[in-house]
């Protein structure tokens, strides 16, 4: 595996941008995830990560709340930290 | 510093609906265009709409654009101008025909017609009853459209700079528009784009308010950027409200759980909707709820610790009924609020969802500012379109599902004017100013360079409070003017951001610090026009305005019927008329706004 200092798709100032979506439910669950679960990510699961974030939001959007499954195995993992929903206050943007 | 410029015909800023709309129109006539975007353009806001766009299409029923156009004017409250709601309403067939060619996937009648929906505020026959003239795909809309239109723009050459950050407007000594500045994200490095003429289509500003159903990219960038650059700003007092977003999150919960039986409570448990609409109860219309709401909450019958929200309750509907009619609900719930809505109730509290005001345009999609001769004279080189920009077609209160047209028809009328004008000049591009890039240069070396100033993330809260407390969906003449003070005070923590994380590649931090110094622009301008204005009028109202048979609804069209024009030096304000002459029908007569 490559670096993850070097590698540009998985620095984490990109990967927090890409946080930044058009659905505001995502953006919401999305920092609180960033804001709890994040910085303990490995390399590995970065990877996961940044494949998951390209995923459309309404799609996105529909595995997070559960109206639909998710049919690729490997998401499952992150969508449920993401929708891990105790508090951090994190709404106030 | 030297800066490294790159020319084109076009600068879009914005790639939501309005930008790519207008990007096709260049694309196809041949013209070097290049869009920026913050995100990836299918994750633009846009994406968000789900209602549909409006259209006089006669699908489903009889339609005609001309009621259409009454529709859109008395939503208004007479404050859109008639020569640009008729050019709106004219145009709505057309744009979505052409929506259609690019591939959007409207829902359609067994006879293969794009189906249409009624929506609120949309009647047929002048007011009389509602009609169907809402076209939309599935619960995406907005989705299919974005992909559509980006689509198209690929096969046309439109050239898209993806994730870079628009910085300022660069005008040169004869006041015409000569381009933008801008960050790469990924290397933090200031680029001049040098252009023939620049588009604005960066959407709205909800997030000056504490509750906002708009998605964290919504910092009203372009208008700030027009304000920095001596651009006034119009009828920024008016933003739409949505009586349900869950407290503190801000997404909405639709009507739809008051239709199925949820009931509004303070406090004291109280079903307070009853002393205020004795008879439609919680099922009043948007600004009745919502002014109760908020009456409640000022009055100290706000539930929480901070008492600044009230209860929506489901809780007495069978379980069954919940799963079955509003899982989704349940789930925003349960997500947003830590709560289920079976066992307890969700707090709410109303929420900016829309901006009336922005960039004041013309029909055409021109910038116009008043000047020694005119109210209006355009600003060479420089045009606006969607959210962001003012034409004004949706006055002091917007219909549901006339924005989404908007940026068809807007977005498309900007890029035709653009066209034009682009050919109409020499070949040469006017020089850039000597000083272009200083004024950007110098305000992130600002930021970089700050020491013991405010914290981002504080002073961007204690904007949205004051915005939510002193300038929100219910307005109190001393609250305003409270608030104008206190949002200037809070511009000078803004001016003095300071930030931690100096890295260049994709610095947030950063990147949040530049927003907020827009979204600043936005707060002042919204308080100071706010408080001015000492009528009532669509989505702006006030206590000391209040229904009287002199005043219908506390409007006062005799001296408040003009559009608010907020300039950002000496925050001083100035007022044009409201143009009451559409293009070829005669002029819909004032009324008293009642439905
Ligand atoms: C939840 C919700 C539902 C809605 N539903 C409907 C509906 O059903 N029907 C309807 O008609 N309207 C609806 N609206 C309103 C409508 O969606 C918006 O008004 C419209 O989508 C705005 O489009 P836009 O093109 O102006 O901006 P946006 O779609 O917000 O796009 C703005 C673009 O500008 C870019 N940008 C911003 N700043 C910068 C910068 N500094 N540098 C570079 N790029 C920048 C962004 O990256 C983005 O690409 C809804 C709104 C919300 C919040």
């Amino acid at each position: 595996m490559s670096n993850v200092a070097d590698d540009v798709r998985l620095n984490p100032g990109r990967l927090r941008w890409h946080c930044r979506r058009g659905l505001l439910e995502l953006d919401i669950a999305l920092q609180r995830f960033l804001d709890k679960h994040f910085d303990a990510l490995t390399p590995a699961q970065l990877d996961d990560f940044a494949n998951l974030l390209s995923a459309e939001d309404i799609q996105f959007w529909a595995w997070v709340s559960g109206k639909e499954d998710c049919p690729f195995a490997e998401f499952e993992y992150l969508l449920r930290l993401i929708r891990d929903n105790t508090p951090v206050g994190a709404a106030d943007r | 510093m030297s800066v490294p410029v790159r020319k084109f015909d076009a600068v879009i800023v914005g790639a939501g609906g309005a930008g790519l709309r207008a990007a096709i129109q260049l694309s196809e006539a041949g013209l070097k265009t290049a869009v920026l975007s913050k995100v990836f353009p299918t994750r633009s806001h846009t994406v968000a709409a789900q209602g549909g766009v409006a259209a006089s299409l006669g699908n489903s029923e009889e339609d005609h654009w001309h009621w259409h156009m009454y529709d859109t004017v008395k939503g208004s409250d007479w404050l859109g101008d008639q020569d640009a709601i008729e050019f709106m309403c004219r145009k709505a067939n057309e744009v979505v025909v052409e929506l259609e060619h690019y591939g959007m996937p409207f829902d359609r009648t067994d006879a293969g017609k794009i189906y249409q929906r009624p929506f609120g505020g949309h009647m047929s026959n002048f007011g009389e009853k509602p009609v169907r003239r809402s076209c939309a795909a599935a619960d995406r809309t907005g989705h299919a459209m974005l992909h559509a239109m980006y689509q198209r723009n690929v096969k046309v050459n439109t050239q898209f700079f993806v994730e870079w950050m628009a910085l300022d407007l660069v005008r040169d000594e004869e006041g015409a528009v000569v381009g933008v500045t801008a960050m790469e994200m990924e290397t933090s490095e200031i680029v001049m784009f040098h252009a023939k003429a620049v588009l604005f289509a960066t959407g709205g500003a909800g997030r000056i308010f504490h509750s906002s159903t708009n998605a964290f990219i919504n910092t009203g960038d372009g208008v700030g950027m027009a304000a920095r650059a001596g651009i006034p700003l119009e009828d920024m007092e008016f933003w739409q409200f949505h009586p349900t977003g869950v407290a503190g999150a801000g997404v909405l919960i639709t009507e739809g759980v008051r239709g199925e039986g949820g009931i509004l409570r303070n406090s004291d448990k109280e079903r307070f909707m009853e002393r205020y609409a004795p008879n439609a109860k919680d099922l009043a219309s948007r600004d009745v709820v919502s002014r109760a709401m908020v009456t409640e909450i000022n009055e100290g019958r706000g539930c929480g610790p901070n008492k600044d929200h009230v209860l929506l309750d489901i809780t007495h509907l069978p379980p069954e009924t919940i799963l079955k009619r509003l899982p989704g609900i349940r789930e925003i719930a349960i997500q947003f609020a830590g709560v289920d809505p079976i066992k307890e109730p969700i707090p709410v509290v109303p929420t900016c969802h829309y901006q009336m005001g922005g960039i004041p345009t013309n029909y055409n999609g021109e910038v116009v500012v008043p000047s020694a001769t005119s109210k209006s004279e355009v600003v060479s080189g420089f045009y606006a379109a969607g959210e962001c920009a003012c034409a004004s077609v949706h006055g002091a209160n917007r219909l549901g599902t006339n924005s989404l047209l908007d940026l068809l028809v807007f977005g498309k009328s900007a890029g035709e004017s653009m066209v034009d004008f682009i050919k109409s000049q020499p070949a040469a591009h006017r020089p850039l100013p000597a000083n272009a890039c200083d004024f950007t240069l110098s305000r992130v070396d600002r930021l970089n360079n700050q020491r013991g100033g405010a914290n981002v993330h504080e002073a961007r809260l204690a904007m949205q409070r004051a915005m939510q407390k002193h300038c929100g969906v219910f307005r109190f003449k001393k609250l305003l003017e409270e608030g104008v003070q206190q949002i200037s005070e809070i511009a000078g923590q803004v001016a003095q951001t300071e930030i931690a994380d100096k890295s260049r590649v994709f610095n947030t931090a950063r990147l949040e610090a530049l927003e907020l110094d827009n979204l600043i622009e936005v707060a002042k301008a919204t308080m100071v026009s706010a408080n001015a204005r000492t009528e009532s009028r669509g989505a702006h109202v006030r206590d000391d305005a209040p229904d009287t048979t002199e005043r219908p609804n506390g409007r006062d069209d005799q001296n408040w019927l003009k559009h608010t024009l907020w300039f950002r030096e000496g925050n001083r304000l100035d007022y044009k008329p409201v143009n009451l002459k559409p293009l070829s029908v005669e002029t819909i007569a004032l009324k008293k706004r009642a439905y």
